[in-house]
């Protein structure tokens, strides 16, 4: 009876070493189960929020300190970089207390100016007064919001071509192709706009002519418009191509105010008086590039971008 | 041999006895190991099969938020994604099947016959890849490709 005993005991260990093995089982199910219902958040969506914001909110903080017209470019820099390095700080501190680090590296301020005229009543000479046909920019890749706003002291003509005050814009791969655009009133006294495109020999005159005030017209050459409304004749640089030159002819024939703001340092000598003597440059930060970085223990992202006026 | 002298003892001896004890025991006793174990073996591919479709899942939920990263415009991505050596005590492989090759991540294991397989989108193309089951990193190449590796 003993014996019969003695292997039901056995039978039983067998079986209770399997029920261990069922045990150990399920310490892997239960982890398995849990790691199920945890969130998958890699920090992928902060970093594309951090990176939005970014993009959305610190070139504001830039225009504004391109609006207050400083004199000197090194003391614009060093107050841009002082906003900049503060809203980097404020930016980041969010995610610090999360254990990450956001921050804006690399930075890149690209150069540009404005080129400007307040003054209604001045002839759009250069800042001497002597000069009638003289260079605003050289070398300038980009251009945007140029507008002219005339107030008077057209010429009367019907030879815009040879006659007329005029904007151009000529392309830098040494073809000289030209780009123009004419304002001058016509034999009637009544305002008329001429626009010459690159490949053109003369221009075409009489553009927009329903458009027109009566008097002297405002243009917008970056936006193609005439008092705001738009015409399609008028294509900032067609035909010529980047680098540009941008000169005034005959600026001695017409009076009023504009602003053109270019990439990059107009020429020197003395054609542009400083801030706010008509006419003046303004130096100004015309974009930024600059890495944005978002990094915690198990993650790491970094993307290079370029902030600009909306639209730029 | 001891015989017993009543009427009701007529056709017993020991040996059958012995015979007859011993191969109900047997066979009670290889039932009830055979059954144990095939409930483990059971318990045990269901339970790795889980698991193995939880890490996959947890792989392709982090190859896609690399993608959204690498879609923005990104320089660099670098993902890590935290996996446990073992399932039910045996190792097991990662083999990821990239976008030119169904894509879709696979995970066997072992030791055990229990194997998942979990697909995933994604706009960046993947490389292919195979892995040891482990802690693993999805990095952004300079080909503009998202690659898995080992952490």
């Amino acid at each position: 009876m003993n014996d019969r005993g003695q292997m039901i005991l056995v039978t039983g260990f067998a079986i209770a070493v399997a029920i261990v093995a069922l045990v150990l089982l399920l310490n892997t199910a239960i982890y398995a189960e849990n790691l199920a219902t945890r969130n998958v958040d890699s920090g992928a969506d902060d970093a594309l929020a951090y990176r939005t914001l970014v993009e959305e909110d610190l070139w504001p903080i830039i225009g504004a300190e391109n609006d207050r017209e400083y004199d000197d470019r090194a003391e614009l820099r060093a107050n841009v970089t002082a906003r900049v390095d503060r809203f980097d700080d404020l930016s980041a501190r969010p995610h610090f207390e999360r254990g990450t680090s956001a921050n804006l590296s690399n930075r890149t301020f690209h150069d540009g100016t404005h080129l400007r005229q307040r003054d209604q009543s001045r002839r759009m000479t250069d800042a001497s007064g002597t000069k009638a046909n003289w260079t605003m920019a050289e070398d300038v890749d980009d251009v945007r919001a140029f507008d002219v706003n005339t107030t008077g002291e057209l010429e009367s003509t019907d030879e815009p071509d040879t006659e007329s005050f005029r904007i151009d814009v000529v392309g830098g791969d040494g073809t000289g192709d030209r780009w123009s655009v004419y304002v001058h009133e016509d034999l009637a006294n009544d305002s008329s706009v001429a626009v010459k495109n690159g490949s053109q020999a003369t221009p075409t005159e009489d553009v927009c002519s329903g458009i027109l005030p009566s008097g002297p017209p405002a243009l917008n050459l970056t936006a193609g418009t005439i008092e705001g409304s738009d015409c399609d004749a008028i294509v900032f640089g067609k035909g010529a191509s980047p680098p540009y030159e941008i000169g005034i002819t005959y600026g001695n024939r017409s009076a009023g105010t504009y602003n053109a703001t270019v990439n990059g340092t107009p020429p020197g000598a003395g054609n542009f008086n400083e801030p706010s003597t008509s006419p003046y440059e303004v130096p100004i930060v015309y974009s930024l590039s600059v890495d944005v970085v978002y990094e915690t223990a198990e993650f790491e992202y970094r993307a290079r971008t370029r902030l600009g006026p909306e639209g730029s | 041999m001891s015989v017993p002298s009543d009427r009701s003892a007529r056709g017993v001896s020991t040996t059958v006895g012995y015979v007859l004890t011993l191969g109900i025991t047997t066979l009670l006793v290889t039932g009830l190991l055979a059954t144990t174990g095939g409930l483990v073996d059971t318990r045990q591919e269901t339970a790795t099969r889980d698991a193995l479709d939880v890490f996959g899942q947890r792989v392709a939920a982090n190859l896609m938020a690399a993608d959204r990263l690498a879609e923005s415009g990104a320089d660099t991505v670098v993902l890590d994604v935290t996996l446990p050596n073992r399932v039910a005590g045996s190792g097991y492989v990662v083999t990821v099947h990239g976008s030119g090759s169904g894509s879709e991540i696979e995970l066997e294991s072992n030791r055990i016959d229990a194997s998942a397989t979990i697909e995933f989108v994604t706009t960046t193309d993947v490389a292919d890849a195979e892995l040891r089951g482990t802690d693993l990193r999805i990095v952004l190449t300079a080909a503009n490709e998202l690659e898995v590796r080992a952490a």
